[in-house]
């Protein structure tokens, strides 16, 4: 049996003719913490890489759990341009973390910007998930275990994407904090 | 009963990715390491969309995951180089678009990445083997492995 074709999509801008792009770090760091009860994802995310100096890094999450979150899941967007968008917020909690890859970077106004992807589960043990919105993730009384790797010459920087008509992080090398 | 391989080793360079729509999954994340000479490296994190997935499952059936998009909640796995040539393994869980989970290991050129795709890599680097009548210098890792043994 013949694998059926794959569906692939067109983007509204032009087709970037690099396909993939990457930068590797050799001096990154790696730490371990946990979330702040009663504080929201980003407040934890941003405030311990604050703490350590790193305006970039990628984060492995798990246990623990939030008190209550939003988070989407992609949705059909028949008016275009994008070939999808996120669907409307998604209430829950409380939930238990089972595992989240997240990513800080620095948005289109040089501030710092949190991307998360989660899988949660709810009381009665079923799981779901998708992605969370930072801000609105509070953490609960038994917080997330979080292991980050900070970087030092790489820089999780959000841009404008023209093939996709959207905002996407890329990775570029980091300017020097000092001078 | 079958010794059990335990390959020591540290990590190296940590790599962050992007990969662009309609590539694919699998061996985008293979490129990545060949662009960089990297053999083998463990997956630290990701986030991304796929346009659809395909996942295989335990007796080896594939099963394909359809929506809007398909939305990856985690990622697990590494690349091993194969022949020479990095191969990546790659499980996870992923969401279509009424919200259903479903999980099991990416199958290559079947997982199209939809908007973008985000995957940091931490570079394996494998000590080399201890030479014969060396002594033991990892008894502590062996007895670690018995126990391990013992519970399976």
């Amino acid at each position: 049996m013949s694998a059926p074709p794959l569906r692939l999509l067109t983007h509204p801008g032009p087709m970037a003719p690099e396909r993939r792009e990457s930068r590797a770090d050799a001096a990154a760091r790696a730490f371990r913490f946990s979330l702040m009860p009663g504080r929201s994802l980003h407040e934890g995310l941003v405030g311990a890489m604050g703490r350590i100096g790193a305006a970039s890094a990628a984060f492995v999450l798990t246990g623990g759990g939030f008190a209550r979150l939003k988070y989407c899941i992609a949705a059909p967007n028949p008016e275009g341009p994008q070939v999808a968008r996120y669907s409307a917020p998604i209430p829950a909690g409380p939930v238990g973390l089972i595992g989240a890859s997240a990513a800080l970077g620095i948005d289109v106004e040089g501030q710092p910007i949190v991307h998360c992807h989660a899988l949660l589960c709810g009381a009665d043990g079923a799981v779901f998930g998708g992605h969370l919105l930072p801000h609105e993730a509070m953490v609960g009384d038994e917080p997330p275990l979080v292991f980050a790797r900070a970087f030092s010459r790489v820089a999780i920087a959000q841009r404008p994407d023209a093939e996709t008509a959207m905002s996407i992080f890329h990775p570029k090398v980091a300017e020097p904090a000092h001078g | 009963m079958a010794d059990i391989q335990v390959e020591a080793g540290r990590t190296g360079r940590l790599l962050y990715a992007r990969v662009r729509p309609n590539e694919d999954l699998v061996r985008s994340i293979e490129a990545v390491c060949r662009d960089h000479g990297i053999t083998a490296a463990l997956v630290r994190g990701s986030l991304g969309s796929l346009t659809e997935a395909c996942l295989e499952v335990p007796g080896g059936r594939q099963i394909q995951v359809s929506g809007a998009a398909v939305e990856t909640l985690t990622l697990m796995g590494e690349v091993r180089p194969v022949d020479g040539t990095p191969r990546a393994r790659l499980s996870g869980t992923v969401s279509d678009a009424d919200g259903r989970v479903f999980g099991g290991r990416f199958v290559e050129g079947r997982n199209p990445v939809c908007v973008t795709f985000e995957v940091a890599l931490e570079e394996w680097i494998p000590s080399p083997p201890p030479l014969a009548g060396e002594g033991e210098p990892q008894t502590k890792e062996k007895r670690t492995c018995h126990i391990a043994e013992a519970s399976w």
